[in-house]
């Protein structure tokens, strides 16, 4: 049986070497702010209702 | 139904999964709100369960960092020992959420803005409506990184007030997407809130409105004009793990992915433009199939599908 053509050509590589070391950086700043408890305070400003986002001020 | 459209409504739906604060009025104040979705996404809809990356470093950098002596002036900061110093800018620095968008970035460019993003879907939706097509001119793109540092950065860092503290400046002036999912949605179910609504309220949503009202005649405009997410991975799309690439030797500049392309681009001048979701609406429609999808997470190579017969190399170019 034929099979179904992909809707678009797919072609796996390796990938530049930046893009690898900008990936790995990204997860390390992560880490980082994690330690730094960046997403505690984050947690505080989120679940709490934004007014200056609302139009409030 | 259209792939895309469908990975965009399932995504648009798990980051505003909080179905009970749209009959509440009450937002989601669970842990999930720690972390940020790679898209704009406000964190004061009643329905959001994450938070938005650009609200989020916001937040971050208007705190001046955590130390005792955070936001000190003048001759106070000058008394702040250098440790000190130190942890506050490490901690007035948005790490957590840089960290985020750059990993995102490296990976996929913008293809989170043209698969995952909310408001890209409603933008998508509103081009869809049958109306005349036009397109912006290209100097109205940058406005978007201008956005990033202006209003995402350099204000909330350096426009303090009298009390030394400053403000989410792009959510407060600018983003549509909070006064669409926050601005209206929180006073309709709030009477409290929506006696507190004012100027800056009427601001927002003129330009809420000016956004809604291009958007069926213009592809993507607030993308390409006002987004800083948008500005922020758009330098990725030249290095990014997910890339295209265009066989330009054969390509006959037949037009057909210019026609589709949902951010009112030519693929053919250039697929790493900063502009492109990656919605890859250009590799379906080439006859040709020259365009192609590269990233080391794909499954092996697929054949190409047969060239469609009507669309040789000696179709004419249509401009």
């Amino acid at each position: 049986m034929e099979p179904t053509p992909l809707p678009v050509v797919i072609r796996p590589t390796a990938g530049s070497r930046l893009a690898w070391g900008l990936f790995v950086l990204g997860l390390a700043l992560m880490g980082l702010g994690i330690w730094f408890g960046e997403t505690a305070r984050i947690l505080d400003k989120a679940t709490q209702v934004c007014l200056q986002c609302i139009g409030i001020g | 139904m259209n792939l895309r459209l469908l990975v965009q409504a399932i995504a648009t739906f798990l980051t505003n999964a909080h179905l009970k604060g749209f009959i509440t009025g009450k937002i989601y104040d669970g842990s999930l709100k720690r972390a940020c979705v790679p898209t704009l996404n406000c964190y004061s809809c009643p329905g959001a369960l994450f938070s938005c990356p650009v609200g989020a470093a916001q937040v971050i950098l208007s705190s001046g960092g955590t130390g005792e002596n955070a936001g000190a002036t003048g001759e106070a900061a000058a008394a702040v020992p250098l440790r000190e110093k130190v942890w506050n800018v490490l901690t007035g620095t948005p790490l957590f959420v840089i960290g985020l968008m750059t990993a995102v970035g490296a990976l996929f460019g913008r293809a989170t803005c043209g698969w995952l993003c909310p408001f890209g879907l409603l933008q998508d939706l509103l081009h869809r409506l049958p109306f005349p097509k036009f397109r912006a001119p290209r100097a109205l793109r940058l406005g978007k990184y201008l956005f990033l540092v202006v209003l995402v950065v350099l204000m909330p860092l350096f426009w303090v007030d009298s009390s030394g503290f400053s403000e989410p400046a792009y959510c407060k002036y600018v983003c549509p997407a909070g006064t669409l999912q926050g601005g209206l949605l929180l006073p309709a179910l709030n009477p409290d809130l929506r006696r507190l609504l004012g100027h800056l309220f009427a601001w927002k949503l003129a330009l809420l409105a000016l956004f809604l009202l291009a958007m069926p005649f213009i592809a993507r405009p607030f993308c390409s004009w006002a987004c800083p997410i948008g500005a922020f991975l758009a330098p990725f799309n030249r290095i990014s793990l997910l890339r295209l690439t265009l066989d330009a030797d054969r390509c006959v500049r037949c037009g057909a992915c210019r026609q589709v392309c949902v951010a009112g681009l030519d693929p053919v001048d250039g697929l790493d433009a900063p502009d492109c979701v990656r919605c890859l609406a250009c590799a379906q429609a080439c006859p040709l199939h020259l365009i192609k999808v590269e990233a080391p997470f794909l499954p092996a190579p697929t054949s190409a599908p047969a060239p469609t017969e009507s669309a040789g190399a000696g179709a004419p170019p249509s401009r």
